[in-house]
């Protein structure tokens, strides 16, 4: 199977209307760089408009890569959270055969990620309560759904600029229906013992990780800033965040499910809805 | 071994080798288009360089996945054509380049063409001249990874890619082997080094005898030259094997020598050489 590269995906894009299949007035953003796009593991998302309305092109490297019931699945979920994608099979001609694309709305706001960085730079302390507060009201919509992200990290939310939280990249999604596809979501957020277990616990170690990094730089702003997930056991900083969750002993569970040897958490529910930050 | 993930805090590691010499002014074609080796060696490196910045390419910022280093070889040195040494991706990316524009073509399949002219920028010129010291080359490589694995002992280990349509002149097979295994003896605790030979065809020889990550029984038909660069190479890890198997249709495990191979080809096995780009998270 061919496999491209991102440079030919963005070449292709140069030459405009004629290299989409049906696709028409498609239009990359571009910035100071060029085109405007990030890069992922199956592919490249670009900024573009398509007959003047903004959205998110999934490029893959690799042609047939998206998976057809997925999405088809995907229209299904009524969900605030999730932002629709359309898939376009054998879309975009790369010279030689056709790859797919992934056609999402635009989603306005930053990343999780860097707002989080942007937060603790420049020692917000309040808006980090309120980021906090949205990603636990996201935290109990998704487990009280039916389905899971599946790859869920702060690159893959956006908050928007009314301060809610969007959940994007929504291929690793778990759905009681879906068969397992084996290995997903991006490691630092995925339990080492949980390999390619495929059930409703997928998102609860990346929920944990998010919660209680957010809440330790919110108690204690005297944690490095450049260290936005401070409670990944990698980074080694145990000891000097679990004081601060003596007295509150939600977050101490939820820190303490982060270092057990089963990446299901028992009564994350529970736990999420009686925070005590 | 060799199950580390690419990260901000572990980098990942390659080092170019190329060749510079005299026999790299021989004409080739790339993509269609009649050029030198040294103009195509340049082209395709170029475009790995820009494939490592896009792949590490965030929402605002170009993460910091990877060091590079590039060493040019001709006449009686070797020489560093990034700056000096290590190179952080984020440091080429904001490096001055020469853009050179290219006019690209695209048949669809209903037989309608379309041209378009892109930029694309250009770290390494192409430079072909003297002999081959492949020694230097590879003590330079060996001085690098050094360095490199000291600072950065958790991380995949560098993969060093020796790109050369010759042999070299400054030593022996013997000296030559030698020296190759000092590199692959250095190592991170994820693996040793890994050491990746592609040997380029002449404008004149049989392509039919190339070969692609061979096993070991196709290693005993080799000539001598070859045989050398098969037993220089590292055998490679089980990550590389689907990309390899799909590529070639044989079964692991895979030497890292590619001989008497097409330059139009270099592209595809620049890509198989650097897959470590798919461990970044």
């Amino acid at each position: 199977m061919p496999k491209f590269s991102t440079r030919e995906i963005l070449e292709s894009l140069c030459f405009g209307d004629s290299m989409f299949r049906t696709l028409s007035n498609v239009e990359p953003l571009t910035d100071s760089r060029g085109i405007r796009f990030v890069a992922g593991r199956e592919g490249i998302v670009v900024a573009a408009e398509v007959e003047g309305k903004r959205v998110a092109l999934k490029c893959y490297t690799r042609p047939n890569s998206a998976n057809v019931s997925l999405f088809s699945l995907l229209d299904s979920i009524d969900s605030p959270l999730l932002a629709k994608p359309q898939f376009l099979p054998q879309e975009l001609w790369m010279g030689n055969c056709y790859t797919d694309i992934t056609l999402y709305p635009w989603i306005e706001g930053e990343t999780l990620e860097w707002t989080m960085r942007y937060l603790l730079h420049n020692h917000f302390r309040e808006r980090l309560a309120d980021l906090l507060g949205e990603f636990r009201k996201v935290a109990l919509q998704l487990l009280e759904a039916e389905w899971r992200h599946g790859d869920l990290k702060p690159e893959n939310i956006i908050v928007t600029p009314d301060g809610s939280l969007r959940l994007i990249d929504c291929d690793s999604i778990y759905h009681p229906t879906l068969p397992s596809r084996g290995h997903t979501g991006t490691p630092p957020f995925v339990h080492r013992s949980r390999g390619d277990a495929y059930d409703s616990h997928i998102d609860d170690y990346s929920i944990a990780l998010i919660i209680t990094s957010l809440a330790a730089h919110l108690l204690d702003q005297t944690l490095p800033a450049d260290k936005t997930l401070i409670t990944l056991p990698s980074e080694g900083f145990y000891p000097i965040v679990a004081p601060l969750f003596d007295e509150r002993p939600h977050l101490k569970a939820l820190l303490d499910a982060l270092y057990s040897s089963d990446y299901k958490i028992d009564q994350l529910h529970n736990h999420i809805l009686n925070l005590d930050v | 071994m060799y199950n580390s993930q690419i990260t901000r805090a572990n980098k990942g590691a390659f080092i170019l080798l190329l060749d510079r010499s005299g026999s790299m002014a021989e004409q080739t074609i790339l993509n269609g288009n009649v050029m030198t080796k040294a103009q195509a060696l340049a082209d395709v490196v170029n475009s790995l360089l820009t494939e490592l910045i896009n792949r590490c390419r965030k929402e605002r910022f170009i993460g910091d996945y990877f060091d590079v280093a590039i060493i040019g070889y001709s006449g009686d040195e070797a020489d560093s054509l990034l700056g000096s040494g290590w190179q952080s991706i984020v440091d080429i990316d904001s490096m001055a380049t020469d853009i050179t524009r290219h006019r690209l073509e695209r048949r669809l399949p209903d037989g309608t063409a379309y041209a378009t002219i892109v930029d694309r920028r250009a770290w390494i010129k192409p430079y072909a001249k003297g002999r081959t010291p492949m020694a230097k080359a590879l003590s330079s490589a060996t001085r690098l990874a050094s360095s490199w694995c000291r600072k950065h002992p958790l991380s995949f280990p560098p993969i060093v890619i020796n790109i050369s349509d010759g042999e070299a002149t400054d030593s022996s097979h013997e000296q030559i082997a030698q020296l190759a295994d000092k590199l692959k003896a250095i190592s991170t605790s994820d693996g040793n080094v890994l050491l990746m030979n592609i040997h380029l065809s002449g404008q004149y020889e049989n392509e039919e005898c190339s070969l692609r990550f061979p096993s070991e029984r196709e290693a005993l038909s080799l000539g001598r030259h070859a045989k050398l660069l098969f037993n220089i190479s590292s055998t490679l890890p089980e990550l590389y094997n689907q990309e390899i198997e799909e590529f070639t249709g044989a079964k692991p495990p895979f030497r890292a020598i590619c001989y008497n191979a097409p330059i139009d080809e270099l592209v595809s096995l620049l890509a198989i050489g650097s897959l470590t780009m798919d461990r970044m998270i």
